[in-house]
């Protein structure tokens, strides 16, 4: 009776560390999988000098894959990239908004999502000045369409 | 809900816990792991000193090399702008990434030196006689294998170790008359060692060896089963049984090595981490350039000259190694180290053994700058 | 037979140990910070993550606004392991990374690597080092990028018309004994290559001499040589500059007739040199060659080299010819009849050699590879114990420390891999102008002294570019006839080259048209000079400027300002501050148009009173 008691609770704490050590396994796992550092392109995009940008106009940038809107109270950057699937928005020649190549959907100038499959509006990106005067998009931050960078 | 978990345990497990030796049995057929026992083994084959686990920690390290090697393929790329850099971001940014590294590392090291003594035990013990004749040819390759997996990953980390080591090591590969120049540029796929020999390295490391390696593996398991288990003596002590049930007395020691095995790799790998050298530069010969470890005997003979020492003394090793079991065909003394029936044959093993055991030791400790002599540790 | 228990015990202690090694690797882990933006420059393969510690925006001074961290990263200029997130990985030297942080001598050897030319603003060691390496004609034995076979030292043609036997012999032992401004570096060799070499240089004709008009005068003589400022260039006795050869014992050592066709027609005697090319009237030329033989003598009876006079064995002239080649004379010395080439090792990638791979000083371990050079060049043999071999290279040892690692800072730029084009910022050039303004600017040796798009001298402080928007057209015409001192801190003063009138004014033009600078132009109108007389005290400006005998002569007099400069250019100094004025030592201070305008007003009232 000793013998088999001390038998299954060695069993029994063989099966728990087992356990345990498959636990670990699956956590250090997840932890080494995770992308621990990018190597893409980064967030925050230089977009050159205010001043190449006129007021009135919506200027597509490529290497941010952004429009730089200007008007009377300052510049406003409007992120290219179709809600709907990621496709990446044209000007229409019209001048009158913009059409993702797709499925089709469509924004006004401000753009709002007019018509098409795309779920939401093309989003603003946050604007600044960096210290050597020049505009810098960040990507990863979205702002009001209410908020602009104002410039001199 | 209690019956569900019971029927899906049970579906799983055919046998329940083997509480019994019928049990134990059954158990031993039913599982996939367990079947490649044989049933009941002979507690003479269980001792310790009958095989020293040496080739059971050998596969145990094969599984863990498999396992490692997979995490690394995570992160790995084989190109010379950026193999060496995934080293560093193992090294820096990766969680878990330098003990991976050096699991992967040590365990290599550790699998090299343990098949060379796997491979003196079973001389010592005349376990290459027959009927186990192609066994030991097949044990001979898997040590051949395993050495052509370490050198393969040696030149992955593309630092100026690895870079140099393979430029040393294929140049000895090209000094063998007519054939070593075409087998070089097989190998490296282009005249010196670059992005070509990267990839072809690294197609070898990961898949072609690891194949071969797993398919010889398996027939060499295999073939310890059907040629008869263990060699032992058969002077049995009378009080033993024949023989014992797999389940617990093989199975459990099996699982115990393991976690020795296991336990001794983590804490060699947290206490000490894995080199790697500035990047591998073509321009920039380090002084002395070395090969890896297991080869600096080769190097050392290679020193004298590159073909009889480089090439024609390990390749006549090989074959004599192969050769061997349809040679010495005396059948007194097997199952025993070192008998006096098998006295010069031992003797002769050993001495071969020793004798590149001490050109690896000078290799390694006493060649300095331009492979001269020193009379103090390197 | 049953499992034993020591198998059961070592299951659970093995167990434990696994479970237990992994668990605290994985408390480890989850404690360490994850950084998962890098610094990525896909052009030079920087990966840094030093911002993981460092703020890049709390950079001191303006570098990072000229180099901004999103094209250039941190270690291209800092060097030290990018990859890296521990600090001392990150910093320091390990078996794993052998390039730690720079060195403050190898943070500037990093700014070459990019900016080429001799001059790079804000890296003085390095523009120091540049200009070392032409002014030690390192180009004469080592192939240097950039460098051409140096064409100033002394052409030894003639050498017999000029010195005597001993002199040379004297000078190949030892040129400091002889000369305390010398280039020469000191080549160990026996008696009887010497011997050789001397009998080689005596048979090589040189250009016909004059014979000294007689009647010069050493009183004359003194006054020339101080009218003519010789010692901008030259070591007079205990004063003077180092640009030139001290002419202390100059008197003993040339020939008389040699040191008159010299001053007559510098070019003619010696084509290649840096002096301008002086054309001396023949009674002034006698004066100071009277000069020279009473004033330019050793104070002992007979001079050092005495010694070692005896004629020459001409039967050593072709053994001369062989030594001469081994040496490497011909790298640095024309001599007709012999090809020029190099004899040492190439330079054009020593910037990539570690400190680790050089040979091991005698006197113990170097802090970076530019130490390493400059104990190189002032003690070759220092590594002769761990390079196996004796150096072959002679001896710099008139070189200064600082001046040493100065070239050490030059050479460590030379790199295998180079940063790409785009990347690489190139002089200007000087632009020079054709025709007969050219050959002016040859003669005189203009870029001996001053620089044009970073070319030339560094003697003015301030260089040609732009100066023709800076100074009035007739101030200048004036000036180059008849040198004045503007800049009385300055040692160096603008030597007297006997321009005419007439090349005066051609250089001027082309000053004026050429040199202009589009920044200075007419940007406010002329203000108050009375407000500006009391902003100008007010102000502090006298603390430097002289104005009616107060203040002080750390800037220029500015007594006759309005007379030198340009209106525009006063404007604009004080508007824009010194970047019109490059290299000079006005402070960094702007002042609203307003001040501006009146001060300039002020300063340009400031005229020389008219003579009738």
């Amino acid at each position: 009776m000793a013998t088999r008691s001390r038998r299954s609770v060695l069993r029994l704490f063989g099966e728990a560390g087992f356990g345990v050590l498959a636990l670990q396994a699956v956590w250090s796992t997840v932890r080494f999988a995770r992308a621990p550092v990018s190597y893409a392109p980064p967030m925050r995009r230089s977009l050159g000098e205010p001043g190449e940008y006129a007021a009135g106009t919506a200027v597509y940038v490529e290497d941010a894959g952004v429009f730089v809107l200007r008007d009377a109270n300052g510049l406003r950057a409007l992120s290219a990239t179709c809600t709907h699937l990621g496709c990446t928005v044209r000007k229409n020649a019209g001048g009158d908004g913009f059409t993702c190549p797709c499925h089709g959907s469509r924004y006004d100038t401000e753009g709002n999502v007019i018509a098409g499959p795309a779920p939401a509006s093309l989003s603003f990106l946050s604007l600044r000045v960096d210290k050597r005067g020049r505009l810098e998009v960040d990507l990863a931050a979205e702002v009001d369409a209410k908020q602009r960078c104002k410039v001199a | 809900m209690r019956a569900l978990l019971t029927r899906i345990r049970d579906s799983i497990f055919r046998v329940g816990w083997p509480e019994d030796d019928r049990k134990a049995l059954l158990a031993m057929r039913s599982s996939i792991i367990l079947h490649l026992h044989a049933p009941k083994v002979r507690p003479a084959s269980l001792r310790f000193k009958a095989t020293w686990a040496l080739g059971f920690v050998s596969l145990v390290l094969t599984l863990s090399l498999v396992m490692t090697g997979i995490y690394l393929m995570f992160y790995y790329i084989p190109h010379p702008d950026a193999a060496w850099r995934s080293m560093k971001d193992l090294a820096f940014v990766v969680p878990f990434g330098v003990v991976t590294r050096n699991l992967h590392r040590w365990g290599a090291h550790a699998m090299v030196a343990l098949v060379t003594l796997h491979m003196l035990r079973v001389f010592l013990s005349g376990g290459y006689k027959a009927p186990r004749e192609a066994n030991w040819v097949a044990g001979v390759g898997l040590w051949v294998l395993t050495l052509a997996l370490s050198f393969t990953g040696y030149l992955l980390p593309w630092d100026q170790l690895a870079y140099w080591a393979v430029t040393v090591g294929s140049h000895m590969v090209a000094s063998v008359p007519l054939i070593g120049k075409p087998t070089a540029l097989l190998l490296l796929g282009d005249r010196s060692v670059g992005e070509a020999a990267l990839l072809r390295f690294y197609v070898l490391h990961c898949v072609v060896l690891p194949c071969v390696l797993g398919g010889l593996v398996a027939f060499h398991i295999y073939r310890v089963r059907r040629d008869g288990g263990l060699v032992t003596s058969e002077h049995a002590p009378p009080e033993e049984p024949r023989l014992v049930p797999a389940w617990p007395h093989l199975v459990y020691r099996e699982l115990v090595v393991t976690l020795i095995v296991v336990a001794v790799l983590l804490a060699v790998s947290f206490a000490f981490n894995a080199p790697l050298e500035p990047l591998a530069d073509p321009g920039r010969t380090p002084n002395p350039a070395k090969a890896p470890w297991y080869f600096l005997g080769i190097q050392e003979l290679a020193h004298y000259s590159a073909f009889w020492g480089g090439v024609f003394v390990p390749g006549a090793f090989v074959a004599g190694l192969c050769l061997l079991p349809y040679v010495d065909r005396g059948e007194a003394g097997i199952g025993r180290y070192w008998p006096p029936e098998r006295m010069f044959a031992c003797t002769a093993f050993v001495a071969i053994g020793l004798f590149f055991l001490v050109v690896t030791i000078i290799g390694t400790f006493f060649r300095g700058p331009a492979w001269a002599l020193m009379w103090w540790p390197y | 037979m049953t499992v034993p228990r020591w198998l059961h015990a070592t299951f659970a202690v093995s167990l434990v140990l696994v479970i237990g090694m992994i668990g605290v690797a994985m408390m480890q882990e989850s404690a360490r910070p994850v950084t998962f933006e890098q610094r990525l420059v896909p052009a030079l393969g920087v990966v840094d993550r030093c911002e993981g510690c460092h703020d890049a925006e709390s950079h001191p001074g303006n570098a990072l606004v000229l180099h901004p961290v999103e094209r250039f990263g941190c270690t291209p200029c800092h060097g030290g392991q990018g990859l890296a997130t521990t600090k001392q990985a990150a910093h320091e030297r390990s078996p794993d990374w052998e390039r730690p942080l720079y060195t403050p001598a190898e943070r500037e050897a990093a700014c070459g690597t990019c900016h080429l030319g001799q001059f790079v603003e804000g890296a003085p060691i390095l523009s120091r080092g540049r200009a070392a390496l032409a002014d030690r004609s390192c180009a004469g034995c080592h192939e240097i990028p950039g460098y051409s076979l140096p064409d100033f030292p002394p052409q030894l043609d003639g050498l017999a018309a000029k010195v005597t036997p001993g002199w040379v012999r004297a000078w190949l032992r030892d040129p400091a004994a002889l000369n305390s401004v010398h280039r020469m570096p000191t080549f160990t060799l026996s008696d009887e290559k010497r011997e050789a070499l001397v009998a080689f240089l005596f048979g090589v004709p040189g250009a016909a001499l004059v014979p000294v008009e007689p009647g010069g005068d050493a009183e004359r003589g003194r006054r020339a040589v101080s009218e003519r400022r010789c010692a901008t260039c030259h070591k007079i006795g205990e004063r003077g500059g180092t640009t030139a050869t001290d002419l202390g014992w100059a008197g003993a050592k040339l020939s008389p007739a040699w040191l008159y066709s010299y001053l007559l027609d510098t070019h003619r005697i010696r084509p290649l040199t840096r002096m301008p090319g002086f054309q001396l009237p023949p009674a002034e030329a006698a004066d100071i060659v009277a000069f020279a033989a009473e004033q330019w003598v050793p104070d002992t009876a007979k001079p050092v080299w005495a010694a070692d006079e005896s004629p020459v064995h001409p039967e050593l002239t072709d053994a001369g010819r062989t030594v001469f080649l081994e040496s490497g004379c011909a790298g640095c010395h024309v001599v007709t009849g012999v090809d020029r080439g190099r004899t040492s090792v190439s330079l054009s990638t020593i910037g990539s050699r570690r400190i680790g791979d050089m040979p091991a000083a005698a006197t113990g371990p170097l802090a970076d590879l530019p130490a390493w050079i400059a104990l190189k060049v002032v003690q070759p043999h220092a590594f002769d114990a761990t390079a196996g071999a004796p150096a072959v290279m002679p001896a710099f040892s008139s070189v200064e420390p600082d001046e040493a690692l100065a070239i050490g800072v030059a050479l460590s730029s030379l790199r295998a891999s180079p940063p790409p084009e785009e990347y690489r910022v190139r002089p200007a050039g000087a632009a020079l102008p054709a025709g007969e303004t050219g050959r002016l600017v040859t003669r005189f040796r203009c870029l001996t002294c001053h620089s044009i798009g970073g070319e030339g001298g560094s003697i003015a402080r301030v260089p040609l570019d732009g100066e023709g928007s800076r100074v009035r057209g007739d101030w200048l015409i004036g000036f180059l006839q008849r040198p004045v001192t503007i800049r009385m801190d300055q040692a160096e003063r603008m030597p007297v080259l006997g321009i005419s009138a007439d090349e005066a004014a051609r250089l001027t033009a082309w000053i004026q048209d050429g040199l202009g600078d589009p920044r200075i132009a007419a940007v406010a109108p002329p203000g108050d000079p009375e407000r500006g007389r009391q902003r100008f005290e007010a102000l502090g400006c006298p603390s430097c400027h002289v104005v009616a005998g107060k203040g002080t002569m750390a800037g220029p007099v500015l007594d006759t300002a309005g007379d030198r400069l340009a209106p525009d250019y006063v404007i604009a100094l004080l508007t824009i501050g010194p970047a019109v004025v490059p290299g000079g030592r006005h402070p960094a201070t702007t002042y609203p148009p307003a001040d501006a305008s009146d001060l300039a007003a002020f300063i340009l009232s400031l005229r020389a009173p008219v003579t009738p």
